[in-house]
């Protein structure tokens, strides 16, 4: 009875640029920001929809929508079972439609990234994790630094330096 | 007059082109044609342009070492050559665009899942099938652009180029430069993995050098060229990379609280990758080198509690013990999806995939490491 009329209500979150969106209850549970907000705020006492939209400062309208579409099509995810180092370091184990979803640039999915630890959204932080992860894995220092559009900073003789001290690792 | 049978017209075999790796495909083994929506070729959809402009480098039989312009009048004059084989509808599938190519046999090739029968009448399963048919069966070329695939597949190339090179027949070693190409279209249209790519592109042609290589020297000098393209092609700047950099308001990887980053570095799987993380940048150095628990996570990844107690003393850091454990222990490899041998039907199969079997749900398999796959193909 409470499982089908929690599924039916909406509540209103908006964006850091006011734009207000309706997302399903039992969806936007996967936010534990959200969640808990909901559940300590004590507005999970009356079914109706909440008045006022719960502000979601720190993300934009795009990237939110693009949170709560990830959410919607996951809300219905098993939690996962095993234990999460295991699970973390796997970075190819990446479910195909996750990876349509990346498909972004990197400025939206660092965005993403920011969203998702924000809201406390563990499976998206952990497929945006991997993706970025993904980039760095099997390449040079230097293709690293193009990829990231990252200056390098450290001196030949520095560079050297750390190769030593890393082969020494090595042995 | 000697007999001729009723075909002795017949068309000949026709053709189809691969994108993925560059090459040509019969279309009586068309199953696997087919493109299937988790493993669709990216650079079909998405960048024609890069394709186009790479692709006329690849074209083995060239043998030209002029500019690209003519070489792309021969590529083109190859693609009507063989489609001339087939006149009329031939040349009109050939031209046409590759998906409505595949649109007509849709309907059959849905339903195909790759595999590959094994011939072994023993329990061993050594040299039991034939290279070139595993690689086509299973769709490995193609598998490459799956990303829970791909480390399978690196991982059976790297055996292959590093060890058994002079052991493939010619036609065996076409298939793995198929694949081989593959991976270094998605490593550079993607750019992920770009220095596995190189390395084993780098290998590849190390190993021809080899006096023992099977093939004439003609094929040899071949390969030898689509390999240092292929490098060609990897080391070129990325684009996507390119765009990012226009747009000066867009979040970049400093933008990321450490806490981020330091979620990101702890997904990396080996402790390669964050040893040249480390060699990136200063501030990745600092936290590489003073976070502890990156290293901690890791070893609880690789090893086993029982192996972690032996090893790790209070007064030795999680990075050393990492590195004693790796000497004792050696990392564990994880692949996403792997192949897996079906006991029942001596299938091979992607454990994600599965495969046609009257048995298909209770029969049990065994899964194949990258190891066993490559004894598989090979006889010795």
């Amino acid at each position: 009875m409470t499982e089908t009329a929690a599924a039916e209500r909406n509540i209103k979150i908006s964006s850091s640029d006011n734009e207000v969106f309706m997302v399903p209850r039992n969806v936007i549970r996967l936010s534990t920001t959200i969640n808990t907000l909901l559940q300590d705020l004590g507005l999970d006492e009356d079914d109706s929809t909440n008045p006022e939209p719960i502000p979601v400062q720190n993300v934009t309208a795009p990237i939110l929508k693009k949170v709560i579409a990830w959410c919607q099509y996951h809300y219905q995810d098993a939690a996962p079972t095993d234990d999460s180092d295991n699970r973390e370091k796997r970075t190819d184990d990446i479910a195909s439609w996750d990876v349509e979803f990346l498909k972004v640039d990197q400025g939206t999915l660092f965005e993403l990234i920011l969203a998702a630890n924000y809201l406390d959204i563990k499976g998206l932080l952990d497929v945006t994790c991997k993706t970025v992860a993904n980039m760095i894995k099997g390449k040079s220092p230097e293709e690293i630094r193009r990829t990231f559009n990252i200056k390098n900073d450290f001196t030949p003789e520095e560079e050297e330096q750390i190769r030593k001290e890393n082969a020494w690792c090595e042995d | 007059m000697p007999f001729i049978g009723r075909d002795w017209r017949a068309p000949g075999e026709t053709w189809v082109r691969t994108p993925h790796t560059n090459g040509w495909e019969r279309t009586k083994l068309r199953p696997v044609q087919i493109s299937s929506e988790p493993i669709l070729i990216p650079q079909v959809s998405s960048s024609p342009t890069l394709l186009s402009s790479s692709s006329p480098k690849f074209i083995l039989d060239s043998g030209s070492s002029g500019s690209s312009v003519p070489k792309f009048s021969l590529y083109d004059s190859e693609q009507n050559s063989s489609c001339g084989s087939l006149p009329g509808s031939g040349i009109e599938r050939c031209n046409s665009s590759s998906s409505s190519a595949e649109d007509s046999d849709s309907a059959n090739d849905k339903d195909w899942i790759p595999h590959c029968f094994v011939k072994s009448t023993s329990k061993e399963f050594i040299g039991c099938t034939s290279m070139s048919e595993a690689f086509h069966r299973l769709d490995l070329a193609r598998a490459v652009n799956d990303v829970r695939r791909f480390n399978f597949i690196c991982k059976v190339v790297q055996i292959l180029v590093e060890e058994k090179l002079p052991n493939l027949s010619a036609t065996a070693r076409k298939s793995l430069l198929g694949i081989l190409t593959a991976i270094c279209f998605r490593s550079s249209n993607e750019d992920v993995n770009v220095s596995t790519a190189k390395d084993l592109v780098k290998n590849f042609g190390n190993g021809l050098d080899n006096v023992n290589v099977c093939g004439s020297p003609q094929l040899v000098s071949r390969h030898h060229q689509t390999a240092s393209s292929l490098l060609d092609l990897i080391s070129e700047k990325n684009i996507r990379t390119a765009a990012d950099a226009d747009d000066e308001s867009a979040l970049t990887f400093f933008d990321l609280p450490r806490e981020v980053v330091l979620l990101i570095l702890r997904r990396l799987p080996d402790h390669n990758s964050l040893l040249e993380t480390a060699q990136v940048h200063e501030a990745l150095q600092e936290m590489i080198d003073g976070e502890d628990k990156i290293w901690k996570s890791l070893c609880t990844f690789h090893f086993q509690e029982y192996q972690i107690t032996k090893q790790k003393t209070p007064e030795k850091s999680w990075r050393q013990a990492f590195f004693d454990l790796k000497k004792y222990h050696g990392c564990r490899e994880l692949y996403a999806d792997l192949i897996h041998i079906c006991c029942h039907c001596k299938a091979l199969f992607w454990k994600s995939l599965g495969h046609p079997c009257v048995r298909e749900t209770t029969a049990p398999s065994v899964r194949v490491t990258p190891r066993q796959f490559v004894d598989m193909l090979i006889y010795l």
